[in-house]
């Protein structure tokens, strides 16, 4: 599906699925995220969308299990003060891992929200700009930066914390 | 802007980039002169966590490559879709060569004219329809002979 066609077919429905996530977080700024979240992985996924007989039912599915994922989630917030705690002196695995600057910063990315993980990949990794990443998720350029920038900082400070914990 | 045609930057200037970053306000551009900067030798101290993150990235973006964008796809779309056709056409090409040089081989030579091959096959059919061997055979089967004669093989044996 080119990315006129994702335009075209998909966000229309932001507001369905916004709905639908309210429902289900009962929270908006919950919704929110998970909305964003969503689109951001139909977009991954666009080329194969044709293949579906409705890209609507796909979007709503893709919504509903980001949803099932972010209530899981909140039963065990992981955050990098438990990861700190976790990396107990005693764990020669995790002191180990801790050395290797480049899983230290993978992990700390996987302790951000779902949301700020794929935003901040995009940008940082994938090469999209803001204003892209914006009108994938259909939202405003201004909500991306502002995900992204607390992403970033919260990727420096915990790796500050954990390697000058550890020293 | 001025340094982006650079492609160099200055400690200040990486200063002030990285301050930007942390906003979420660097573009694709910029982002990349501080990923070579804190790439280089010499980076100070204070870009720890900086060069950590962006020497993250870094390997992130080999891994991945090259980003599909609808023009790749595209293109190699186009470039499978060549492919095919050449692979088609020369499939056609050599089944038809294929089906004109049709050959049999007589008596150790090789004859391509159907006519002859056809001729020559209906003479070893007429050879074969003129002998009584497989006539004999299928009389010994309904006669039970053949049978019989192969179950003699295990009458000497004692079980």
């Amino acid at each position: 599906m080119s990315s006129e066609r994702f335009k075209k077919e998909i966000l229309p429905l932001r507001q369905q699925l916004f709905h639908l996530s309210r429902k289900m977080l009962g929270s908006e700024q919950d919704a929110e995220d998970a909305v964003q979240e969503s689109l951001l992985k139909l977009w991954r996924v666009r080329d194969t969308l044709k293949s579906y007989d409705n890209p609507g039912a796909l979007a709503t599915t893709v919504t509903k299990n980001t949803c099932l994922d972010k209530i899981r989630l909140r039963k065990q917030n992981y955050t990098i003060d438990e990861y700190i705690k976790i990396g107990d002196k005693d764990d020669p695995q995790l002191q180990l891992e801790r050395k290797d600057t480049n899983k230290l910063i993978e992990m700390i990315i996987q302790t951000l929200p779902p949301l700020q993980q794929q935003i901040i990949r995009m940008k940082d990794v994938e090469g999209y700009e803001t204003e892209e990443i914006a009108e994938i998720t259909g939202t405003t350029v201004e909500a991306v930066r502002t995900n992204l920038s607390r992403a970033r900082k919260r990727v420096r400070e915990g790796y500050l914390r954990i390697v000058r914990g550890s020293e | 802007m001025k340094i982006l045609k650079r492609n160099i930057i200055s400690l200040q200037e990486a200063e002030k980039l990285i301050e930007k970053y942390y906003e979420g306000e660097t573009t694709v551009a910029e982002e990349h002169l501080l990923r070579k900067y804190l790439s280089g030798k010499n980076v100070p101290a204070q870009f720890e966590a900086e060069k950590a993150i962006f020497g993250y990235f870094a390997g992130e973006k080999e891994k991945q490559n090259v980003r599909i964008t609808p023009n790749t796809l595209k293109w190699v779309v186009s470039i499978a879709s060549a492919a095919a056709a050449v692979v088609l056409f020369l499939g056609i090409f050599l089944n038809t060569q294929y089906s004109t040089t049709s050959y049999a081989y007589v008596d150790g030579k090789k004859v391509t004219d159907k006519n002859e091959i056809r001729a020559l096959a209906q003479i070893t059919l007429e050879n074969i329809a003129g002998t009584d061997e497989v006539e004999n055979g299928l009389k010994n089967i309904e006669s039970g002979q053949t049978i019989e004669g192969q179950l003699n093989v295990f009458k000497e044996l004692e079980f």
